[in-house]
């Protein structure tokens, strides 16, 4: 079972305190199960989740809140070659996975 | 890790961020939490040597140092995870951290003491200290010279 991560929500704090997610386009590169996600997504633009992992972007998309009002895409790719054209995004999230 | 980044570079629009979030290399403590107060147990032992780390920070710095972003922020933070039991944190460790963290003998003896002494409703915590980081994308340095 996984464990409960940061309930106080410090995470999602100091990305928002970088002052380069809220109202952005976003990419996150490696974006797991989604927990992050759906964390940072709501003060976005649009988010994309990119993962090489088909089954944990299924978790991804089966855990989006019903809140959600983001525009909000996934795509199964290699950080090596994401499949988007030149100077999509604002902003590129690595999230424990460089 | 330095192709990755550059492809990134690729899908940021002019003067987009970069964000690069990821747990500093060290042993990470271990506590357990119970109605009584919070009770340090001991460490979590990293057994990797920080090499994924130094490849990491070397690939950042690298295209950097080639003119492709430019640092603009750094901090960190403490990132707790929390598990209701000690079956379940066994049961994550021997899925993920087999072959690069382990968690040695004695703490596992106390984390079942303090457990035992509480009246069912501890919890394990592991605390990792975040660093997060804020590159700024630059033209390629080749647009830079024409």
């Amino acid at each position: 079972m996984e464990p409960i991560r940061d309930p106080e929500g410090i995470e999602i704090e100091y990305l928002n305190r970088t002052g380069v997610i809220n109202g952005r386009n976003v990419i996150e590169i490696g974006s797991g199960d989604g927990r992050l996600t759906w964390r940072y997504a709501p003060f976005a633009a649009s988010a994309v989740a990119v993962d090489p992992d088909l089954d944990r972007l299924a978790k991804t998309v089966n855990t989006r809140p019903d809140t959600m009002q983001t525009p909000t895409a996934f795509a199964q790719a290699d950080a090596q070659m994401l499949p988007f054209p030149d100077k999509s995004f604002d902003c590129a999230i690595l999230a424990w996975s460089l | 890790m330095v192709h990755a980044l550059l492809e990134i570079w690729r899908v940021l629009a002019s003067q987009g961020s970069l964000i690069d979030l990821r747990p500093i290399h060290d042993n990470p403590p271990l506590a357990v939490v119970t109605a009584a107060g919070r009770h340090s147990v001991g460490y979590v032992v990293d057994e990797t040597g920080g090499v994924d780390d130094r490849a990491a920070d070397e690939a950042m710095a690298g295209v950097v140092r080639r003119g492709y972003f430019t640092a603009k922020m750094r901090d960190s933070f403490e990132f707790a995870a929390y598990w209701e039991t000690l079956p379940e944190l066994l049961d994550y460790a021997d899925k993920r951290w087999r072959g690069k963290k382990h968690l040695p003998p004695q703490v596992l003896d106390l984390v079942r003491k303090y457990i035992n002494q509480s009246d069912g409703r501890a919890r394990i915590s592991l605390t990792n200290t975040i660093q997060l980081a804020v590159y700024q994308k630059m033209k390629s340095p080749s647009d830079r010279s024409s």
